[in-house]
């Protein structure tokens, strides 16, 4: 059991807490009251001390507070949502998660988490989201990882596919280190095309890289609908590519130089891009070719509560050189994965970029 | 005279120069264009969705790979996820490229025959026999669902 102190306008409380859950406070006048909450942590009612219901709140989904409640409202604590603090109305209600503060305004964090939680899980591409977007499930007791208070696993990914971040090092929950080989071996021999087979996965290739980003595309003010952004989607598929011309689903295209509008400026390989029947997520295939083979980027486009659309790249694969006669030492493979993992995310950065202008120009 | 012929040899050579760089430009570019000219926005000759049980990745590797073997293609397959259950497989030889790739859904993958020769294009109706003999192949996996796009 332990507590904490609060001073605020000269008046001090003494919070209680049991496993780390506020359960009570003394107020300046030493009475106590007691915080229930309901599984989510939030506190949702104050009871006094013989048991009374003095105040209760109840919260939206991602943490507004709900206007129909109409007995008095929380006034002994600002510990509400999840039982984190909400701060003064002079910070445009939002709260401190610890790590990070959330607007239940904007239903968003107001910081990016610093590392894709787990990169499997497209919910987690968009650093700014809160709890997968899955408010009434999860909650976010540190502002780091999301938390299913009803499973005893740390988080809410389950221990598979977990990423968890050791100093500067990013850890996979089987203990490979994201974009690093375990054991980097001195050369590949004269025709060795085993790295990338199954079961000769990230610990013993050394080619491993993973990356994402999240952009803006179309700004709310500009209102695009669905469909127009389903046309966009498709003029903005690969670095390199000319509006003009569209991606079919299926076709295999050349990419281009990515940092300019001007594509086919230096040919970087070939791709093949399919786009998913909704119109809004694509996944570009490199074939051997490419520089940065092998490798798989899956785009999706969708639109935040505002009104605004937003374009999330996540980029993955083992840059295995097969190419024969040329011995490839495995360096350089691992240089290519470090190129990859470091200009990815820059490339399609400046795909999202050129998007943008495209609308603000075109819409 | 000797100085003369120099300066109007070095004279001509000066004024053809341009022509033969604009030669050479034009012929490789040509030999580009012949080359690799047809990559840009290929469509598949014809293309496949085949749909397994996320347990018989590896047999559909298998039949893959002997498809491959059997009709002279070179064989490489990339592994997108751990478990190996996410991959793309590419199938090469001078006249046909055959890829292919589970895109969004595990289990649900897309095979594609593309023209593979710029010079001299393969057709759709060139590639008959290499379609049924990978129907085959792939049509021994147990439950297999192939379906052809249109």
């Amino acid at each position: 059991m332990g507590g904490q102190y609060e001073l605020k306008d000269g008046a001090a409380k003494k919070y209680y807490s049991i496993a780390g859950m506020m359960v009570a406070v003394k107020d300046s006048a030493g009475a106590i009251q007691y915080l229930l909450t309901d599984h989510l942590g939030s506190t949702v009612a104050v009871t006094n001390s013989s048991g009374t219901l003095t105040s209760q709140q109840r919260y939206l989904p991602f943490g507004g507070a709900r206007t129909d409640i109409t007995s008095p409202q929380l006034p002994i604590t600002d510990l509400g949502y999840t039982g984190q603090r909400l701060l003064d109305a002079g910070m445009g209600g939002i709260m401190d998660y610890k790590a990070r503060f959330y607007s239940p305004y904007l239903n968003h964090f107001t910081q990016p988490d610093i590392i894709v939680s787990n990169p499997y899980n497209p919910q987690a591409w968009n650093r700014y989201a809160y709890v997968l977007n899955n408010p009434i499930r999860y909650n976010d007791p540190t502002g780091h990882v999301c938390s299913d208070p009803e499973d005893p696993t740390p988080t809410c990914y389950g221990s598979a596919g977990q990423v968890t971040r050791v100093g500067n090092r990013m850890i996979r929950g089987n203990g490979d280190e994201l974009g690093k080989a375990k054991n980097k071996p001195d050369k590949v021999e004269q025709g060795d095309n085993s790295c990338g087979q199954q079961g000769e996965y990230s610990s013993r290739c050394p080619g491993w890289h993973f990356y994402t980003t999240t952009n803006l595309v179309c700004p709310a003010e500009l209102q695009c609908t669905e469909e127009e952004m389903k046309e966009y989607f498709l003029q903005f598929a690969y670095p390199g590519q000319n509006p003009a011309y569209p991606v079919t689903s299926g076709n295999s295209y050349v990419v281009g130089y990515p940092y300019t509008n001007f594509p086919m400026q230096l040919g970087w390989g070939e791709i093949i891009v399919y786009v998913n029947q909704d119109g809004l997520t694509s996944s570009n295939f490199t074939k051997p070719p490419h520089i940065l083979y092998d490798g798989k980027v899956t785009r999706h486009a969708y639109q935040a509560e505002n009104g605004a659309w937003y374009v999330s790249t996540y980029g993955y694969g083992n840059n295995v050189i097969h190419t024969t006669p040329v011995t490839m030492n495995r360096d350089i493979q691992w240089s290519f994965a470090s190129i990859n993992e470091s200009q990815g995310k820059g490339i399609f950065n400046d795909v999202d970029k050129n998007m943008l202008a495209y609308i603000l120009e075109n819409h | 005279m000797f100085a003369n012929r120099s300066k109007l040899v070095l004279m001509s050579f000066l004024l053809l120069l341009p022509l033969l760089c604009l030669a050479g430009g034009v012929a490789l570019a040509k030999r580009y264009q012949q080359t690799y000219g047809c990559y840009d926005d290929r469509p598949p000759l014809r293309s496949f969705n085949v749909t397994i049980d996320n347990s018989q990745s590896q047999m559909l590797i298998e039949q893959l790979e002997k498809f491959a073997n059997k009709n002279g293609f070179s064989y490489k397959i990339s592994y997108y996820t751990p478990n190996g259950e996410d991959f793309s497989v590419w199938m090469e030889r001078e006249d046909v490229e055959v890829v292919t790739a589970s895109p969004f859904t595990r289990g649900e993958f897309k095979i594609g025959f593309y023209n593979n020769d710029c010079v001299d294009p393969t057709l759709a109706s060139e590639i008959s026999g290499l379609v049924s003999d990978l129907e085959s192949f792939v049509g021994e996996i147990p439950s297999v669902t192939i379906t052809e796009e249109k």
